[in-house]
């Protein structure tokens, strides 16, 4: 073979590999995809930039603001949640926030322990976080640890999963140069936002506070939650706090306070507090008649009440504000701020008017943009 | 490991490399490590068999060989010749027994079992023979042919015998032919494979080129096929006549896209390591006539057949007595194309059987089979009424038609292979002549098949792609037209062919229709 027959085959291979990544990052696209804008843009985060972090599911954003947060107490704070998140996809999570920030709590929503075992493996919520980490170490053990064997190589490979979505090439072609455009978006934390502006007023409700009963959680919800207990006790990670968001309750959802009834009790049995959320609903002053957008997730009036809650709660506990953080980072929350409060009044308004709107990071960037 | 599996790119990949990379001498040691690692990837209690017929062959045809030698030597007696051609034929018969035995024991059980149960049932005898469900070994009647066509060539002294008893292994387990073919001969393939001589420029282009085309094939057209295909034959009583035509037609299409897409992917693996392959595929549906189409179609069993069958069978003294029988009482023309018409009869037959323990199989090869003689039988009534009727037999027309009605016996053919019962076979053969029966909600019958608007779309202009390539593939090659081309020329096509591929193929969760037709045999 001819040195310029080697420089061909060369060049021929560099070409296919790069039309192969390039398909990569343009197929690889998903329809939760704020849920990708809020993993990714955390990797964006300075390191140790953090004074606290959210993991969960979709209630980890819908329930809790992070620029809020800022603009009432001065700490900074991130929700790290995709749409129906496993109980499993924790453990993966947490691994991932220790690898780049050292927040002084780490908040755990347990909403994950109401799934059952089909729920805790659905592909959607699973691909949600992982096919957004970058390849680790971890993502492969997430991978083996969640996804069942036969379906693992296309979340090694996403390219096998997301190719069929050739029929939406154009719109991905559209999302990736915006992505591309946008990858330094200094609106990282409004970014990943989602949600309805509307408000359900809940017809009935039981009081929930007083049901203090047990019901054994589901087999892989409740071992995740235990394998996720484990890590942190082996870990030594003291700055662990477990919560349970709160939902308007009716009678058919008195197992789900059961078993959170029971998650808190091997929370405490590991020695981890765990804020439960709908025991303090009126400490937080939430009206079930206007605080609601359906019967698991607080609109933006809900999501005020519970910040301001919440964040004075841990803030007094653990001292959140008093880390001293960069001039460009405080700058950088308080532009985040500036579109908390845009996003508030456009959701406001469209409440008053009585339109049901959701939202997620297009519609976000809209207005903010505006 | 399916050719079409993300496993098996990469293991063509480090094979590709290392064939480059290890001293041309010892190549061929490299491909039969290669070679039984992809065989023992499928399953290690398999290679029992495959070593099985490997041993067999390899004891038998040295022994053959040498006594072959004695015979032909000059101080061999004529009475001494006529024992070791007596020792010959019995180490042959012994070997063909014991392989074919297995091949036999292993496919066919089963049907026997189930049919000789189902007959005392009829006959209301209590006894049953027992019905073992035995897993194929991989490649089973690919490797067994191949492997019988070497002995015999032996015993004849086509072929010399091979002393190496790995190179022996490795032409019966080379890994590219192993699953679907092509069924290769000792004397093409061996000495490529033995050869010192490492892979050109050329070949890893023209290689890689056949490659891309033939998943293509498989991956943008037949796996797109066999969801209408597979759909409409198992819901034909709920589709309309036009539905079960489509349906139909689309099964041509996959079997041919498949069996042959797979085969361009073989003889590309091989032809980028310098190894060329025998062809397999010539552009079956152009044929004019079923004899035709059986010289484009599955190429390699034909001339395995037409070697090892039908001429041995031709020369028995039984057809040569019929065929002066024929020739005494119906004429000159009668007694040259009964004894054909006879063999073609036995070769389709076991062509049939080859496929599989099923009945409809063994119909399909009859089919042909008779299809072929009786076309023989009567080719001067033809010609006749042809000269009477004034048809211009060399006009394009009259070429169209000859094209369009084999492949009309060739969808006929399909039904049999494909249905599941008889009587299924006989509703849709049925229901297709309402072609012309269009159901009110067209669009929602079509989507009802299992493919949306825009895979349509995929199907239609992967279809024509195809069509067009092989128009073209008539007159020229295609390859080396694109070869004259300019480098943009030719780069643009392979980028653009290989984005296809990746955007628009089948593949990833969520489809079923990986595995290839032809796998199963």
């Amino acid at each position: 073979m001819t040195k310029s027959q080697k420089c061909k085959i060369l060049m021929m291979t560099v070409i296919m590999i790069g039309l192969v990544c390039g398909m990569n990052f343009i197929m690889c696209r998903q329809a939760y995809s704020s849920d990708a804008v809020r993993v990714k843009n955390f990797y964006k985060l300075e390191k140790n930039s953090l004074d606290m972090v959210m993991i969960g599911a979709s209630t980890a954003f819908t329930d809790y603001s992070a620029p809020l947060a800022f603009q009432e107490f001065g700490y900074t704070s991130y929700s790290l949640g995709t749409n129906a998140a496993p109980m499993g996809i924790a453990k993966s999570m947490l691994i991932e926030v220790l690898k780049t920030q050292n927040p002084k709590v780490i908040l755990i929503d347990i909403n994950g322990i109401l799934y059952n075992d089909d729920f805790e493996t659905r592909e959607g919520p699973l691909r949600s976080w992982i096919d957004n980490m970058p390849y680790s170490e971890n993502k492969v053990q997430t991978i083996q640890e969640l996804v069942p064997e036969d379906e693992r190589l296309s979340y090694y490979i996403p390219f096998l999963k997301y190719h069929s979505n050739w029929a939406k090439f154009k719109d991905n072609v559209e999302e990736s140069i915006d992505e591309f455009i946008h990858q330094d978006n200094i609106h990282l934390l409004s970014a990943g936002i989602q949600g309805t502006a509307q408000i359900i007023p809940q017809k009935s409700s039981i009081p929930i506070r007083a049901h203090t009963q047990e019901r054994p959680m589901y087999h892989l919800s409740g071992q995740h939650l235990k394998e996720l207990l484990e890590y942190c006790q082996k870990q030594g990670l003291t700055n662990i706090v477990f919560t349970n968001m709160p939902r308007y309750y009716s009678e058919k959802m008195i197992p789900e306070r059961e078993r959170n009834n029971a998650a808190k009790a091997l929370i405490h049995q590991y020695g981890y507090e765990c804020i439960d959320m709908d025991d303090y609903v009126d400490e937080m002053g939430l009206n079930p008649q206007t605080d609601f957008y359906n019967q698991n997730h607080l609109n933006i009036y809900g999501q005020k009440k519970l910040t301001m809650y919440l964040g004075k709660r841990l803030d007094e506990k653990y001292h959140l504000s008093d880390t001293p953080h960069d001039e460009k980072i405080i700058q950088r929350y308080q532009q985040e701020v500036v579109a908390y409060e845009k996003i508030y009044k456009w959701a406001d308004e469209q409440i008053r008017l009585g339109k049901k709107k959701r939202y997620n990071y297009k519609e976000v960037r809209e207005i903010i943009e505006k | 490991m399916a050719f079409n599996t993300l496993v098996f790119l990469l293991f063509f990949l480090f094979v590709l490399v290392g064939s480059f990379l290890i001293p041309a001498k010892w190549k061929w040691i490299f491909l039969l490590i290669a070679s039984y690692f992809f065989y023992c990837y499928a399953s290690v209690k398999f290679l029992i068999f495959i070593l099985l017929t490997t041993l067999s062959s390899y004891i038998a045809t040295l022994y053959m060989g040498k006594q072959y030698q004695m015979e032909k030597s000059h101080t061999s007696t004529k009475e001494n010749k006529k024992k070791y051609q007596l020792k010959r034929k019995r180490v042959l018969i012994l070997t063909l027994v014991l392989n074919f035995g297995i091949l036999l024991f292993l496919k066919y059980f089963h049907f026997f079992a189930e049919n000789i149960n189902h007959l005392l049932e009829t006959l209301s005898l209590g006894s049953q023979i027992p019905t073992l469900h035995l897993i194929l070994p991989l490649g089973i009647s690919f490797y067994t042919f191949q492997t019988m066509s070497y002995v015999i060539d032996v015993y004849w002294g086509k072929v010399e015998p091979e002393r190496n008893l790995a190179k022996v292994a490795l032409f019966v387990s080379f890994f590219p032919q192993i699953l679907q073919g092509p069924i290769g001969r000792f004397k093409d393939l061996a000495p490529q494979l033995y050869a010192p001589k490492k892979a050109s420029y050329h070949d890893l282009k023209f290689g890689l080129q056949l490659m891309l085309w033939g998943y293509f094939k498989k991956m943008i057209i037949a796996d797109r096929a066999a969801v209408i295909a597979n759909f409409v034959f198992e819901n034909y009583l709920n589709v309309s006549g036009m539905g079960v035509a489509l349906g139909v037609f689309m099964y041509a299409i996959q079997d041919y896209t498949d069996f042959s897409g797979c085969i361009d992917i073989a003889r590309g693996c091989a032809q980028a390591m310098g190894i060329t392959m025998a062809e397999n595929f010539r552009r079956p549906y152009f044929s004019k006539s079923v004899s035709e189409f059986w010289r484009r179609w599955h190429m390699s069993l034909g001339s395995w057949m037409k070697d090892y069958v039908f001429y041995p069978f031709s020369l028995t003294q039984g057809v040569r007595k019929i065929g002066k029988f024929a020739k005494k009482h119906f004429g000159k023309h009668m007694g040259r194309t009964l004894p054909i018409a006879l063999g073609n009869l036995l070769v389709f037959f076991l062509v049939g059987v080859w496929h599989g323990a099923q009945w409809n199989y063994i119909v399909w090869g009859i089919f042909y089979g008779l299809l072929i003689g009786i076309s023989g039988l009567m080719k001067p009534v033809w010609s006749y009424l042809n000269q009477k009727l004034h048809i211009p037999v060399q006009s394009h027309g009259f070429q169209l038609f000859q094209i369009l009605r084999t492949f009309w016996i060739t969808c006929v053919g399909c039904i049999i292979f494909r249905a599941a019962t008889f009587a299924d076979g006989w509703h849709i053969f049925l229901k297709c002549f309402h072609f012309y029966e269009f159901p009110i909600g067209i669009k929602k019958e079509l989507v009802s098949f299992g493919l949306n608007g825009k895979n349509y779309v995929v199907l239609l202009v992967g279809f024509i792609v195809l069509l067009i390539v092989d128009i073209l593939q008539e007159k020229k090659s295609v390859r080396e037209c694109i070869e004259k081309r300019s480098v943009w020329v030719r780069w643009g096509v392979y980028i653009v062919a290989f984005l296809i591929v990746l955007l628009f193929g089948m593949y990833g969760p969520g489809y079923d229709q990986t595995q290839f037709v032809y796998m199963q045999f």
